[in-house]
């Protein structure tokens, strides 16, 4: 009998480092055939292997695989899957403005990010991404006020800056647009549409 | 909608970061609701029983992020007739319209298909009844790119006019749509076959065609007098008892409508308000008096997105 738990013991052992041996050749394949550009079976190695069901990160490597091969539906369910497993994933959350914005889906990606900025306040590439989303839909009012805290929170990032000006631009304030896109080259002295702005409104 | 609140530009960063939490992240907005009144002030020229044309509308819509939507629409119109011995028949009419869409997401045509219903009820006093009491159904599948370069339709309308000897009006329409100059620029075609179930009700046609023809361009944020959007359509052919699901205009009068055209412009308004103000002419036939006249009109329309 005592030999038998034994013989158990080691066929357990050698079942369980088999496994852990499948799935680490499983996430090479993956990341192997993603190099090749094969994001179709780059994405099915990992969704033929049942261990990766319930996988987070195997949610967030086929939506992220999906959205390269265009198939924005399916990534959005992935990392849809994601948000499931674990609704805190600031991951999944910025991942899933990828195929929402392929889609043009401006009001999604908004709302993605408003909730991710729920759980990371100040993450700043949830709010170059949500207000991607506020030009996208001219909501102009929103994306002067929401960059113009940007550039407290970061002042040395130029993105907030060329948000700012858009969006004064849009509003019609030519002297404020004018003011944001000379902050903008403080920081990027040759920024193209910083430039044009200047010389066309000077 | 919900709005991020402004800082001070005299907050520090530490400030600003405390006050993170209740002034930038909000849960996300779901719901997109707006609200727009129109009016309409119409003449007419040459016509030998109509005067002008007043005509008032609200509607209000509220869509579900970018998936679905909901419109409901109202319109109070008056018709001024000329009196003939006598008698001024003058209308009076209400309009009530509905608008379900749902917008599906399909990689394998890179684009969005929309089934749509539209619904339509009308009620007025024309003394003959027979304009009173139409309904419309219209159903609509429409297709738009994902980068909103291309876009079609085809829609089906069945407007009955129960008083009027049960005439039935079928009406096909598709609508052709491409953007271009970095989508500053729409042009739409829209073709129409109008076809009748009783000839002897609609001047002797049983089936008219028409085309619609559209350009919109949108300017720049610098444009002149703060200008965004300039429009131009013309109709070319014959229209009888037409319906517009865009404008939920039902043309529920017997008159052939024989070719129009129509220039606008948009303004943005403070407030996340739009003004548009849109002048056109119409040509219409009565056949059955020999009556060629047209209807030369005014619209403007102011919009908010709450």
């Amino acid at each position: 009998m005592r030999n038998c738990k034994h013989y158990l013991g080691i066929l357990l052992l050698a079942l369980l480092g088999n496994s852990a041996q499948a799935d680490d050749t499983v996430w090479a394949q993956s990341f192997a055939l993603q190099a090749e550009g094969d994001f179709y079976q780059a994405a099915q190695v990992l969704l033929q292997d049942p261990a990766n069901n319930d996988d987070e990160y195997a949610a967030l490597r086929i939506g992220y695989l999906s959205y390269l091969r265009g198939n924005y539906n399916d990534a959005i369910r992935f990392y849809e899957k994601a948000l499931t497993l674990n609704p805190s994933a600031i991951d999944a959350q910025l991942g899933i403005t990828l195929p929402l914005m392929a889609q043009q889906r401006w009001r999604q990606v908004k709302a993605h990010m408003q909730q991710l900025l729920k759980t990371a306040p100040w993450h700043y590439g949830g709010h170059v991404k949500l207000m991607m989303a506020e030009e996208a839909l001219a909501d102009w009012n929103a994306l002067s006020r929401h960059a113009s805290q940007l550039t407290i929170a970061y002042p040395a990032e130029a993105t907030a800056w060329v948000y700012l000006a858009r969006a004064a631009s849009w509003q019609g304030d030519t002297g404020k647009a004018k003011q944001a896109y000379r902050e903008v080259l403080k920081r990027i002295p040759n920024h193209i549409e910083a430039s044009a702005f200047i010389a066309k409104n000077s | 909608m919900k709005r991020i609140q402004p800082l001070a530009t005299t907050l520090t960063l530490v400030s600003a970061l405390s006050l993170g939490a209740s002034g930038i992240a909000h849960g996300g907005d779901r719901w997109y609701v707006s609200t727009s009144i129109s009016a309409l002030a119409a003449t007419y020229s040459g016509s030998e029983q109509r005067n002008s044309q007043q005509s008032s509308s609200l509607l209000v819509s509220a869509d579900y992020l970018d998936n679905a939507g909901v419109t409901l629409f109202y319109n109070r119109s008056e018709i001024d007739f000329k009196a003939i011995n006598g008698v001024d028949n003058d209308i009076e009419q209400n309009a009530f319209a509905t608008r379900l869409h749902y917008r599906f997401f399909s990689d394998t045509l890179a684009g969005s298909l929309t089934p749509q219903l539209v619904l339509q009820g009308i009620s007025n006093n024309d003394v003959t009844t027979r304009s009173d009491e139409v309904s419309v159904i219209a159903p609509r599948l429409a297709y738009l790119s994902y980068g909103k370069r291309f876009y079609v339709d085809l829609e089906y309308s069945l407007s009955r006019y129960p008083n009027n000897s049960d005439l039935e009006i079928s009406q096909w329409s598709a609508g052709i749509g491409l953007g271009f100059n970095r989508r500053a620029d729409w042009l739409s075609l829209r073709p129409y076959v109008i076809t009748s179930s009783d000839e002897r009700l609609t001047q002797g046609e049983s089936s008219v065609q028409a085309l619609e023809l559209k350009w919109l361009h949108w300017f720049g944020p610098d444009a002149f007098l703060g200008v965004r959007q300039l429009s131009l359509g013309a109709m070319a052919g014959k229209r009888m008892y037409a319906v517009d699901h865009d404008s939920f205009a039902v043309y529920n009068l017997a008159d052939m409508q024989e070719g129009s055209l129509q220039a606008g412009l948009s303004w943005a308004l403070p407030a996340g308000m739009n003004l548009t103000s849109i002048l056109g002419s119409e040509q219409y036939n009565n056949s059955a008096i020999n009556n060629r006249y047209r209807q030369n009109y005014l619209y403007l329309n102011l919009s908010k997105q709450w």
